[in-house]
């Protein structure tokens, strides 16, 4: 099952439209687990930094669009946040990449779908079966 | 009382609050000191012919980055009845543990090394701290193991809801009173930052640099959150930009033990097996 | 020994067929746990092998569909038996579904995450709370009212908030109303008489919300008033006061066609007493004394249990797309100009300088364009459409052109309005008007407009000289919406339009229990589906606020005083101003907690906690483990 992807997805809109995705049966590469979070804002930094250490290759960070936060300003918070870090992670030394967040409405499973797999063949190189 | 001083990798600052007048004076009686390059003239040698646990206290500054300096801590420890880790290089790695921001493997804190029986934490630390720890030691009761409590605590600036409207680089202006520095747009570790300084700098009008060390492992994704959270989003461009030296501001004192750089060996091993 | 108990669901063949389910139940076997497997768990059969199995259980793990979907029905069954603890794993979604090659082993690592989530979480306390049968609706518009009926009629205490001195909002400059062409103020008229009937109704204008506290069920709100210069409770509407006024129009009036409350009120910039002079005629004239120009600012404070929004929609600023020249060209006016020209009698043709030959109305001015508006607001074909009809009910000879981009008329009936223009003669063209100018094209058609445009559908460019353009603009949500959203904790969307707790199935609901959303505050609506929405809101506010009990009972935060800083970073973080300063530190108002962690995120000390559905890092090891 190696490597892993972690996607942290808000409930409202991320979480939702792999649902959506998952309706219309689109297949995720093995490797990516969700984990439902009640809102992008809320994920902390220290637990992305968990993920990776723990063995995560990838984190994604799924929100509502710009402006439909059901918690108001929790997906605004939640993108300074992941540049921040990705900034952080470039000082570092290590590969910014590794963190990227999308941003998608509950409709929206093949933009998620999309994002998935784009991230998971900069990963790994394993493209989409589409 | 026999006694041995060792500076690993550190800049010897701690050396000198030894000779603050208010430490114990057990401290002061039948002293003889058996090991302390930077005070008397004696050589590593020394230590070898000593037998085991014929030192009373050992004290240890400074991070290990070499063999040698590893070596010649384990030697203490077998030697010491006593080993007191002192200074923020001793503890978390310090100022050299940003070592670790460019290089594969940097120095570690000697707590990661040996036990220790007292831990002084500060850069270099307070005398009070140091004094109260020798205290302890001397009176064979372990400090009292409270949770830890942010700098915050004892603080004196003035704290109420904010947001940060930008990133300012503590240079030139006075910022000697007023609202909290978080709210300034100020960097302050103090909220991730373990108390017992009494809030020296802040008293004095600087922001906390953390020298007594990250209430947990992940202080710096800590604070780096608080201040994302903060900021104004039509700022946020600026607020990056200003975000100069996120490592060494961030991580000032503990990126020796940031889970971040253990992170970096992890993916290039991955990178190996791929 | 109590045991953690994990059901598990085929989903017919969904799950059953697609995830290995003996093994799943291998892997995850340990002492401790027991697991259960069911072909329908959502079933009634389902259902009560779920009570039955899960009696005893120390908490319970769900692997089955999304929590939306039968999570509730899950709580409610384990509610029954004492249970508070339960974690769903949506493994029909998340693996069955969606895995490409190994689904199973997707499933076993996300149960290893729902059951290490489950070790953790506590089964939080509920408190019962009373909810008082009293409704605040912020709005007096169409929505506003109808919401204040409905409530009024179920036995609810209403209070009707308005910023303007009049009720009625946009629906009472209508004139007629699509797609039937009846007359908008005999249908909507009796509507705001019942309401000055209607028992248990007080109505507020020239109000606005300006401060919240409390929880759903019992809120306390802080409304601020401006002055009348007329008292409401002493004056009858004899309107004498009107013709006793010096200055024309009077400065004391009601400039609206049905005024509710049937109260004038004075213009304090056009009244000569403001202005320093003596005149006191319309003081002199009431027989009721109930001029009052001392009159001032007032604030009161509520106590109601849930609060409707109804703050409607304006039509886009359409000034803003310049090159359609409205407001610097007089013939050119909105579908609203034209629509208050018609409801308030006064013609048209009298302010124009030539008879009304040729008019063109502009679809879509400023929608659908990334500019200005992205959104296509639904409703406007229709409103230009019978805009159109009307006008040529009343200029036979005018010819009326349409340029739009796609007529979208709504209902079973939107079509027959658009063979009825058709029949009229009414002409259509595909196409976006490029530019409305006051330069002619030829000599003979000076003192006309020329709309630039091109006709799509045979490709060629058109240059009609016209004597009236008709904008149709889209529509924004009313101003005040964003700072009325930032008080209450809702979410607006990008298009600033409040968003609903769920589109489809929760329209009217919030994300903030207790608030409710009534009318096209919530997107544009034509009247009916505003008076749809509105009884929807209503009906879902009376049946909040006629239960014996509500259940307030939020997820616990919480906040450790010994690692706090103090540095009140959450307080201002907090959406809804759950986190107060206090004496000790802080202070969590669990009532207004929403549990959305994102104070727990900006915690610099880790102070904060979510202990019931936080994120935590066993979770993480076991999907990575």
């Amino acid at each position: 099952m190696r490597p892993r992807l972690i996607g942290f997805l808000c409930e409202w809109c991320a979480a939702k439209a792999l649902e959506n995705m998952a309706h219309k049966r689109l297949r995720l590469p093995d490797g990516f687990m969700p984990l439902r979070v009640n809102c992008s804002g809320a994920v902390e930094l220290s637990l992305i930094t968990q993920a990776l250490y723990e063995g995560a290759s990838g984190v994604l960070v799924g929100g509502c669009p710009k402006g439909q936060c059901h918690y108001r300003e929790g997906n605004t918070r939640a993108a300074i946040r992941l540049r921040a870090y990705r900034r952080l992670l470039e000082a570092l030394g290590l590969p910014p990449d590794r963190i990227r967040a999308v941003w998608v409405g509950s409709g929206e499973g093949e933009r998620l779908y999309q994002a998935i797999w784009q991230f998971w063949k900069e990963l790994t190189g394993e493209a989409s079966p589409l | 009382m026999r006694l041995a001083l060792y500076n690993a990798l550190s800049c010897a600052g701690c050396d000198l609050i030894f000779f603050l007048e208010d430490l114990p004076e057990a401290f002061w009686n039948d002293l003889e000191i058996v090991f302390w390059p930077e005070v008397c003239e004696n050589r590593e040698e020394i230590l070898s012919h000593l037998p085991r646990g014929s030192l009373e206290v050992a004290f240890v500054c400074g991070a290990i980055r070499t063999k040698d300096q590893e070596r010649l801590v384990l030697s203490l420890r077998e030697r010491a009845r006593k080993l007191v880790a002192v200074g923020s290089c001793a503890l978390y790695g310090g100022i050299p543990g940003l070592l670790w921001e460019k290089e594969e493997e940097g120095p570690r804190p000697v707590t990661e090394i040996v036990s220790c029986e007292v831990a002084v934490p500060g850069c270099p630390p307070e005398p009070k701290t140091l004094k109260a720890s020798l205290e302890a030691l001397w009176e064979e009761k372990s400090l009292e193991e409270t949770s830890p409590r942010p700098v915050c605590d004892e603080c004196p600036r003035l704290r109420r809801p904010f947001r940060i409207n930008q990133l300012v680089r503590f240079w030139g202006e006075d910022f000697s009173q007023g609202d909290c520095f978080l709210s300034l747009g100020v960097i302050c570790a103090g909220p991730v930052t373990k108390s017992g300084c009494e809030a020296a700098c802040l008293k004095a009008g600087y922001p906390c640099w953390g020298c007594y060390g990250p209430l947990d492992r992940q202080a710096g994704e800590r604070l780096l959150s608080a201040l994302a959270s903060g900021v104004l989003p039509a700022k946020a461009d600026e607020f990056l930009e200003n975000l100069v030296d996120p490592v060494g501001t961030l991580f000032r004192f503990f990126l020796a033990q940031s889970p971040l750089v253990r992170l970096r060996k992890n993916l290039e091993d991955e990178k190996d097996s791929a | 020994m109590k045991k953690w108990k994990i059901f598990l669901c085929e989903c017919g063949g969904n799950i059953g067929e697609v995830v290995d389910l003996p093994r799943v139940t291998r892997e995850l076997g340990e002492r401790e746990i027991e697991i259960f497997r069911h072909p329908f768990l959502c079933s009634p059969e389902g259902q009560a092998f779920f009570s039955r199995k899960a009696r005893g259980a120390k908490g319970v793990l769900v692997g089955a569909c999304a929590p939306d979907l039968h999570g509730e029905t899950f709580r409610r069954l384990l509610r029954e038996q004492g249970i508070g603890r339960l974690q769903l794993a949506p493994i029909r979604e998340e693996a069955a579904w969606t895995a490409l090659r190994n689904p199973t082993e997707k499933a076993i690592r996300l149960l290893r995450a729902g059951l290490a989530a489950l070790k953790q979480i506590q089964s939080f306390p509920t408190r019962a709370v009373k909810p008082r049968p009293t409704l605040l609706i912020i709005g007096g518009g169409a929505a506003g009212i109808t919401a204040a009926l409905k409530a009024s009629e179920v036995g609810l205490k209403v209070y009707l908030l308005e910023r303007e001195p009049f009720l009625g909002g946009k629906a009472l400059h209508l004139d007629r109303l699509y797609p039937r062409l009846e007359c908008a103020s005999c249908v909507f008229s009796p509507k705001l008489s019942s309401l000055l009937r209607a028992e248990r109704v007080e109505i507020l204008t020239r109000a606005r919300l300006v401060g919240i506290s409390g929880h759903p069920g019992d809120f306390e709100v802080e409304v601020e008033c401006q002055p009348r210069y007329v008292r409401i409770e002493e004056c009858h509407g004899c309107a004498r006061c009107l013709s006793a006024c010096p200055v024309d129009p009077p400065a004391i009036n009601w400039p609206v066609p049905h005024p509710v409350p049937r109260v004038p009120v004075i213009n304090p910039f056009r009244c000569l007493r403001f202005k320093g002079q003596s005149c006191r005629r319309c003081e002199k004239v009431c027989p009721r004394g109930a001029i009052y120009f001392e009159d001032t600012w007032s604030r009161r404070t509520l106590r109601v249990g849930g609060i409707i929004v109804a703050t409607g929609f304006r039509p886009y600023p359409v000034e803003k797309v310049h090159y359609y020249g409205y407001g610097r060209l007089p013939e050119v006016i909105t579908l609203f100009d034209l629509e208050k020209a018609f409801s308030s009698g006064t013609m048209l043709s009298e302010s124009l300088p030539k008879p009304l030959e040729r008019v063109a109305f502009v679809h879509c001015a400023g929608s659908r364009d990334r500019r200005h508006l992205p959104y296509c607001s639904e409703i406007c074909c229709g409103l230009a459409l019978k805009a159109s009809l009307r006008l040529k009910e009343l200029f036979p000879r005018a010819e009326i052109y349409h340029f739009y981009q796609d007529l979208r008329l709504k209902g079973s009936e939107g079509e027959g309005l658009y063979q009825r223009a058709r029949a009229r003669d009414i002409k259509f063209v595909r196409g976006r008007v490029a530019e409305v100018s006051e330069v002619p094209w030829s000599p003979e058609d000076e003192g006309r407009l020329l709309v630039l445009a091109e006709d799509t559908l045979i490709m060629r460019k058109i240059k009609l000289p016209v004597d009236l353009v008709v904008l149709v603009p889209g529509f924004v949500p009313e101003l005040g919406a964003r700072e009325l959203a930032a008080l209450l904790g809702l979410c607006p969307g990008e298009a600033g339009f409040f968003e609903p707790r769920e589109n489809k199935v929760d329209p009217a609901e919030t994300v903030r229990k207790g608030i409710w959303l009534a009318g096209a505050c919530s997107g544009p609506k034509d009247l009916s589906e505003t008076v749809a929405s509105a009884e929807a809101a209503a009906l879902e506010a009376a049946n909040f606020l006629s239960r014996s009990e509500i259940l307030v009972g939020y997820p616990q935060l919480e906040w450790q005083a010994s690692s706090c800083g103090k540095c009140y970073l959450c307080v201002e973080v907090c959406p809804f101003q759950a986190l107060v300063p206090a004496a000790e530190g802080l202070k969590v108002l669990p009532e207004l907690c929403q549990a959305c962690g994102l104070c727990v995120s900006a915690c610099p000390s880790g102070a904060l906690s979510l202990e019931d559905c936080g994120l935590r890092e066993s979770q993480l090891r076991a999907v990575l483990g």
